[in-house]
C-alpha cells in the first residue's frame, strides 16, 4: 500500500433551511494510476452531505432538553453544547468520514475527509512499505476530531467575510421567513472569492496543520 | 473622547480579526443616513407614483418648466409624499439598511460564544454584547411578558445622547427617525439567530429610548 495521509475530499456549506449553499469537491490520490481524481461523483457527495443533516438534527435535539427543562440549575449542571463543533458525524466507509460544525446562526459546515486522500512523499521515503501509518506521519486511523477545527474556523472566517460583502444578500440564500410565492431563497453562493477560499482551505489542510 | 478609551469587552483579545474604529463613526453615519433616507424616499418613491400619472396623462399636458422645477426641487406640488407615506418609506429604507447590518454583525460576533438555546438567550446577546458593540453600553432594562414581547429600555441611548433642541422644538419627534436604523439592526440581529420579529422604537424623553420587540412565532 502506498504511503498516504488524510486529505479533504469535499467541503460543504449548508444554510439554515438545510439548503446547499456551496460544495467544493477535491480530487483524491489514486495509487493504482498515480493520478488525482474525485473519489465520488458530485451527486454522491451531495447525497453524503444531505445524510449528515439528520445527524446534525439528532445531536442538536439531544443537546436541547437541558435548555427546555427551564431550571437554570439543570442547564448549568448538564454541559451545554458550548461550541458548534459536532466532531465526527459519521464514517461512511473505511476511507470517507464526515465531520461537522454549526455556527450560532444555523449555518452548517461539513468536511468530508478521505483517510487516504493524499500521497505523502515523506511517508513513502522514510517508511519503505508498511501499513497505513508509516514513520512519524499518522496514517488513516485515529484522526483526532480536533484536527478538523482549524478547517471549520477558516471556513467560518470565509463565511463571515462573505457576509461583510454588501453585494451578498443573505435573504436570497436562506431567508428566515419563506416568502409565500417561494420566489427567492435557496440560491447558492456564487462569490468567486469564497470559492477560492474554500479551495485553498481544502487543499491546504493535512493532519497536524494548525493554521489555515 | 471615548474613542481614546481602551477597548472594553466584548472585544476579544485573542481574536486575530478584531478591528477597531472610532465610536463617532456611528454618529457621523447617522447624521448622514437619516436625511439621506428622506431625500431618497422623496426623490425615488415620489416620481415613481407621479411618473405613472405623468405618462398616462402625457407629458406635454404639464408645462415643461413646471416639471423641470419639480424635478429640481425633488418635490413637485402633487408629488410631495403624504406625511405618513413618507414616514413609512423612510422607515422601510432605514430599517432595511439596519437589517442587513444586523445580519452581518451577528455572523461576525456570535462565533466563539455559547449557543443560543432559546429566544431569551438571543435577546440577552442583543442586550449585552451587541448593544455594547454598537452603542458602547448595555441595555439598562429588559422586560418580557414571556409571550414573545420584549421591551428594552436604554436610558442614555447613544445616537440620541448628543441631541438638543429649543424648548418646543419637537425634539422628541425629530429624534424619532434616528431610532429606525437601530431598529433594523436589532431585527437583523434576531433574524440571523433564527428569530423573526418586529421591532418598534420610541423615545419619550431625550436621550432615552424604548425598543419593543415582538417575536413572530415560527413553526419549527
Amino acid at each position: 500500500m502506498a504511503a498516504t495521509i488524510p486529505s479533504i475530499a469535499c467541503l460543504g456549506v449548508i444554510g439554515r433551511n438545510n439548503n446547499p449553499l456551496h460544495i467544493t469537491i477535491f480530487p483524491s490520490y489514486d495509487p493504482a494510476s498515480n493520478t488525482r481524481a474525485p473519489l465520488r461523483t458530485p451527486l454522491q457527495f451531495s447525497l453524503l452531505l444531505s445524510s449528515t443533516l439528520d445527524i446534525f438534527e439528532t445531536r442538536a435535539r439531544r443537546a436541547a432538553p437541558s435548555a427546555t427543562g427551564g431550571a437554570p440549575a439543570a442547564a448549568a449542571s448538564s454541559t451545554p453544547l458550548l461550541t458548534g463543533d459536532f466532531g465526527l458525524l459519521h464514517a461512511v466507509d473505511e476511507r470517507l468520514a464526515a465531520y461537522g460544525f454549526e455556527t450560532n446562526t444555523g449555518v452548517k459546515f461539513v468536511a468530508v475527509v478521505d483517510m487516504r486522500g493524499r500521497f505523502s512523499p515523506a511517508a513513502a521515503g522514510s517508511g519503505g512499505g508498511g501499513g497505513g501509518g508509516a514513520a512519524g506521519i499518522r496514517g488513516g486511523v485515529g484522526l483526532r476530531e480536533t484536527e478538523l477545527r482549524v478547517v471549520f474556523r477558516a471556513m467560518q472566517n470565509a463565511y463571515v467575510r462573505l457576509l461583510q460583502n454588501p453585494f451578498y444578500d443573505p435573504d436570497e440564500h436562506a431567508p428566515l421567513v419563506l416568502p409565500p410565492g417561494g420566489g427567492v431563497g435557496g440560491k447558492k453562493i456564487t462569490s468567486r472569492k469564497f470559492s477560492e477560499e474554500m479551495r485553498r482551505i481544502g487543499e491546504g489542510w493535512a493532519p497536524g496543520v494548525t493554521n489555515l | 473622547m471615548s474613542s481614546f478609551d481602551q477597548p472594553l469587552p466584548p472585544f476579544n483579545a485573542s481574536d486575530p480579526n478584531a478591528s477597531f474604529l472610532s465610536t463617532s463613526c456611528l454618529d457621523f453615519l447617522m447624521i448622514e443616513l437619516v436625511p439621506m433616507a428622506y431625500r431618497v424616499a422623496n426623490e425615488l418613491d415620489a416620481p415613481e407614483s407621479a411618473g405613472e400619472s405623468n405618462s398616462s396623462s402625457s407629458n406635454n399636458n404639464n408645462g415643461s418648466g413646471e416639471t423641470t422645477t419639480g424635478a429640481g426641487a425633488s418635490v413637485g406640488p402633487h408629488t410631495k409624499l403624504e406625511e405618513d407615506e413618507e414616514r413609512d418609506a423612510v422607515f422601510f429604507r432605514l430599517d432595511g439598511l439596519g437589517y442587513r447590518v444586523g445580519l452581518g454583525l451577528v455572523e461576525r460576533f456570535s462565533r466563539d460564544r455559547p449557543r443560543f438555546n432559546d429566544t431569551l438567550d438571543a435577546i440577552k446577546f442583543v442586550c449585552k454584547d451587541l448593544w455594547m458593540l454598537v452603542f458602547k453600553k448595555q441595555v439598562d432594562n429588559l422586560k418580557t411578558n414571556h409571550r414573545g414581547v420584549y421591551v428594552l429600555t436604554d436610558n442614555v441611548f447613544r445616537p440620541l445622547s448628543r441631541m438638543s433642541a429649543d424648548p418646543g422644538g419637537h425634539a422628541v419627534v425629530r429624534a424619532q427617525p434616528f431610532l429606525w436604523f437601530p431598529c433594523g439592526i436589532i431585527r437583523g440581529a434576531l433574524a440571523a439567530m433564527g428569530i423573526a420579529a418586529t421591532v418598534q422604537a420610541e423615545t419619550n424623553e431625550l436621550p432615552g429610548a424604548v425598543f419593543q420587540i415582538k417575536t413572530v412565532p415560527v413553526k419549527q
